[in-house]
């Protein structure tokens, strides 16, 4: 192992941020996994501690005068555990005070973790699974939600307005969503497809520490969808989304297509009347934001629009309820970066705790935009029973729209 | 003889030393950096901004540190508007005729002339009572807190129990020197000294220290502000 060559995972202007930590404690008072779990390795403050161990920076005078260059390879290994029990959800960032931004930096250091080759053992399975299938669930049918359509679907169909980049948990795990989403563009009459080729979008490889593989995917996505002749490529699962967005710009992966979360096209489709709600849901409904579409994507006031349209609209206030954690200080639902791979019941905790939270506001519905957050929610609502519908925007604008007859 | 002892060495020989460990510091700290810079010199900057950069890094100096704005603020607003205030009133402080007469004189001179605060006003005085109880409830906190958080305990250093009360002994020295002409007129150039001593122990141990953040927190808000003009979310 090159020691040296894991220090190229972090960039000069973090290695700033890692010394302005004055360990005040903010950051584990915000944090869901530290919250749920009260296991000391889970505080974010620590996890820089142990990356300044690392990198053989500590802030003494000791450590100034004697520190190396070097990665330190036996605190590398024992920080593994501490790395990945976290979600990657950010919210230690909106809690620091001064604003840094732990989560970049555990993404540091999980990528030196992955080089080193100390991964915790229950993924490197999906190491495996995501080279071998190019997702991380091991699926080879990543089509097969096509099946189950009453209508064709259009497939790799050069110089489509817009492209569907469906995303492996909705083609594989969640299937409604991505049947939901077809059917709103399919509503629409918008000139769209999809790929036969989808990879993972690269966001797996990224929450893993593979960054080299992440831009290798990311490459490989954007090669194909430009050698369709895209405008517009829409997805429905908020990490496709933050992925796409930001993360492949900073792996230097340039594109030139416009990329949106379909709640952004669905609220531009009501606006310009395209689409049209034919039904209101007379239930009470909160939006939970997901990590990677609000905090980390930018996207906060669309989905709340589309909401807006479909309860009765004389109530506003009584039908779309806030949680007390939102926007950009939303609570994760605890299945983000494969905690749930490592630590299902802690998993499950974050996800009741949020729940709850929708629970004391009195919603009957709980609204999410991406398919991982749904997922979490409804294992987790089947398990304490919880009396609550969890839904993914998609799904409840598809189900409360008027098809137009294509 | 005695007194003319003491103004020689905290305004002319205890500067020189204090700088030159600070910059000593600095150098320790910048080389650490630039080692980084070799091996990685990526700066991580966004590539496209929904929103304005310059609201951007305003909300993170300002807005965001508004306590019905920060997360952190929510989860404990004692702590937060303590924690807040003190580093307001610290830079404010600065900010007074004495200091920055002092510091000018420095600059000029390159010697500390002990003429600090020798016009104490009431609102200075009413700044270093406050500035003097938030460090003690600070201080205070970081003790209970280390008894009885565990996540505060196990992230706190030595560095966390010698920075606050190094802080507050600059406070309080700085506060008697701002009343000692009125009080102790006696005792004025000692207390002056030792304020200007403890100052200067303050500057040797900055790039040591967490103090270190005064000057990199910079740095940091900025990268966030820039972060959140990106996403351009509310």
């Amino acid at each position: 192992m090159v020691a040296e060559n894991l220090l190229r995972e972090l960039k000069a202007s973090q290695i700033v941020e890692l010394e302005t930590c004055v360990r005040c404690g903010a950051c584990s008072e915000v944090c869901p996994v530290y919250e749920q779990d009260k296991s000391i390795i889970a505080v974010p403050a620590l996890k820089l501690q142990e990356l300044r161990k690392i990198i053989g920076k500590d802030v003494s005078i000791m450590g100034l005068i004697s520190s190396t260059s070097k990665v330190n390879l036996k605190e590398l290994r024992k920080a593994a555990e501490a790395a990945y029990l976290c979600t990657l959800c950010g919210r230690c960032w909106i809690g620091c005070i001064i604003g840094i931004r732990n989560r970049e930096l555990r993404e540091v250091l999980r990528s030196m973790i992955y080089k080193a080759g100390y991964i915790p053992e229950p993924l490197k399975n999906i190491d495996e699974l995501l080279m071998k299938y190019k997702n991380p669930y091991g699926s080879n049918e990543r089509l097969e939600w096509l099946k189950k359509l009453d209508f064709q679907v259009p497939v790799n169909v050069k110089g489509s307005d817009i492209l569907y980049f469906v995303g492996c948990t909705s083609a594989i795990r969640e299937p409604n969503i991505a049947k939901s989403t077809v059917h709103i563009l399919r509503s629409v009459g918008e000139n769209w497809t999809i790929m036969n080729n989808e990879w993972c979008c690269g966001s797996t490889w990224i929450s893993l520490g593979n960054m080299d593989a992440a831009k290798n995917f990311a490459e490989r996505n954007v090669k194909e969808i430009e050698s369709l002749n895209i405008e517009k490529v829409v997805v429905s699962c908020a990490e496709c989304y933050r992925m796409f967005k930001w993360e492949y710009p900073e792996l230097n992966v340039n594109y030139n297509f416009e990329v949106l979360h379909i709640s952004e096209l669905i609220n531009k489709y009501l606006n310009e009347g395209k689409l049209k709600i034919n039904k209101r849901i007379i239930k009470k409904i909160t939006y939970h934001d997901p990590c990677s579409l609000s905090r980390l994507g930018g996207i906060i006031n669309e989905p709340r629009n589309v909401l807006r349209q479909i309860i009765p609209r004389e109530a506003e206030f009584h039908y779309l309820v806030e949680m007390p954690e939102n926007k950009m200080n939303t609570y994760c639902c605890g299945g983000g970066a494969f905690l749930e791979f490592i630590h299902p019941e802690l998993t499950l905790k974050i996800a009741e705790h949020r729940l709850n939270q929708a629970s004391k506001v009195e919603a009957e519905i709980l609204v999410s935009a991406c398919p991982i957050c749904k997922i979490t929610f409804t294992n987790a609502a089947n398990k304490i029973n919880k009396n609550i519908k969890v839904y993914d925007i998609t799904e409840l604008v598809a189900e409360n729209i008027s098809v137009s007859p294509q | 003889m005695f007194e003319g002892q003491v103004i020689a060495f905290t305004s002319t020989m205890l500067p020189l030393i204090t700088i030159f460990i600070f910059i000593y510091g600095v150098a320790l700290r910048s080389l650490r950096w630039f080692m980084i810079w070799k091996v990685s010199p990526v700066l991580g900057g966004l590539k496209s901004y929904r929103g304005s950069k310059l609201k951007g890094i305003f909300n993170s100096f300002v807005l965001d540190h508004l306590p019905s704005y920060s997360l952190a603020a929510k989860r404990d607003m004692a702590f937060y508007i303590i924690g807040v205030g003190m580093h307001i009133i610290f830079i404010t402080l600065l900010l007074t005729k004495a200091h920055i007469d002092t510091i000018l004189a420095l600059l000029k001179q390159y010697i500390a002339i002990p003429i600090i605060l020798y016009i104490p006003k009431p609102f200075t005085h009413i700044l270093s009572i406050i500035f003097i109880s938030c460090l003690t409830l600070m201080f205070i906190r970081r003790l209970y807190q280390y008894a009885t958080n565990k996540a505060l305990k196990v992230i706190s250093s030595i560095g966390d129990f010698i920075a606050v009360p190094l802080l507050l002994i600059v406070g309080v020295t700085g506060f008697a020197a701002a009343l000692s002409s009125q009080l102790f007129p006696d005792y004025r150039l000692y207390i002056i000294a030792f304020h200007l001593v403890v100052v200067q122990v303050f500057i040797m141990y900055t790039p040591f220290s967490k103090f270190f953040h005064g000057i990199t927190s910079i740095i940091v808000m900025m990268l966030s502000g820039l972060k959140k003009a990106a996403l351009g979310g509310d």
